[in-house]
């Protein structure tokens, strides 16, 4: 049993509209597999959809981002205003997310495809950010911080995922389905929050997840995480 | 490819990364027939929910620029 297989099996069940048993079927393939399942399948809804999103991102600039911002919140499901946020350049679904009440925020975060996290997130305003983290957190929604924290940029994940404290930060790591964001959390986050993580995993499920995730990263990364003579084991090495 | 094979119908409509592919190609035919017809599903009911959700904008945008919303939305 895997934490981000059944991260991914959640997601794929939401984006699908089904119940999780649904979908169980593909529980024994792995989580990058699914993930990539997953993102092709999201973009074939999206297809179908995306000249009705052009359209609303275009009437959405005939108004001001907060009036924008409200008006979803008031007429639009949180999915659907994912689907938009394709249709709109980073700038502008940056300006009208960075208006938009933190709940409403994270909805949409659910449901938006992770590739187009990053370039809004690197736009976002620091407050907004950090709103909507004390908000996923409140929620103990670590499936979505999972994608969340793979798309926040160096200078954000050095400053925000430390501050997610440790036993969030290993729900979030066995939640991450893909390696090169595994590697770049491993190589960006403080030695010694990292430690702290690998501390963490009290469970022996747990362990045994994070050692096989630990093991799959690349040798310097791993030495960070689990301590090495030549590693300090204060700051950010 | 066989257009009747389920699996390489679904392969087709999809754009799938090379784990993806493998996945898809390794599910029984009843499996791609439960992922296919809940990918419909999901397609339906979001044209569904598309629509409702114009009517809604439509509704609650400021009836200064409402007219010219809708003519965007619906186009007329």
């Amino acid at each position: 049993m895997s934490t981000a297989t059944d991260s991914e099996l959640r997601r794929t069940a939401r984006l699908l509209g089904v119940e999780g048993v649904d979908v169980e079927y593909l529980r024994r393939f792995d989580a990058a597999a699914i993930r990539g399942l997953r993102l092709a399948l999201a973009a074939r809804i999206e297809r179908d959809a995306a000249p009705t999103y052009a359209r609303i991102a275009r009437s959405s600039r005939l108004l001001p981002q907060t009036v924008v911002a409200r008006l979803a919140e008031k007429a639009m499901p949180a999915r659907l205003s994912a689907g938009v946020v394709g249709a709109l350049s980073p700038r502008e679904a940056a300006g009208v997310a960075s208006r938009m009440r933190a709940a409403y925020l994270c909805d949409v975060c659910r449901h938006l495809d992770p590739r187009l996290l990053g370039p809004i997130l690197a736009l976002l305003p620091a407050a907004t950010v950090e709103a909507a983290r004390a908000e996923l957190v409140r929620r103990a929604d670590h499936d979505t911080m999972a994608e969340v924290v793979a798309g926040l940029t160096d200078d954000q994940v050095v400053d925000l995922v430390p501050r997610l404290g440790t036993s969030v930060l290993l729900q979030v790591t066995l939640r991450v389905s893909d390696l090169a964001t595994l590697t770049r959390l491993a190589e960006l986050m403080p030695v010694g929050v990292l430690r702290d993580i690998v501390a963490q995993a009290s469970d022996p499920e747990e362990r045994s997840q994070l050692r096989s995730l630990l093991d799959a990263l690349p040798a310097t990364a791993r030495r960070r995480a689990l301590g090495d003579p030549q590693t300090p084991s204060t700051g950010t090495g | 490819m066989d257009d009747t094979d389920p699996i390489a119908g679904l392969g087709r409509s999809l754009d799938l990364d090379e784990d993806a592919l493998r996945l898809v190609q390794s599910l029984s035919p009843q499996e791609v027939g439960q992922l296919s017809d809940h990918l419909a599903g999901a397609r339906t009911r979001c044209a569904q929910s598309l629509d409702s959700t114009i009517e809604a904008i439509i509704a609650v945008v400021p009836r200064l620029i409402r007219g010219r919303v809708k003519r965007i939305l619906v186009g007329r």
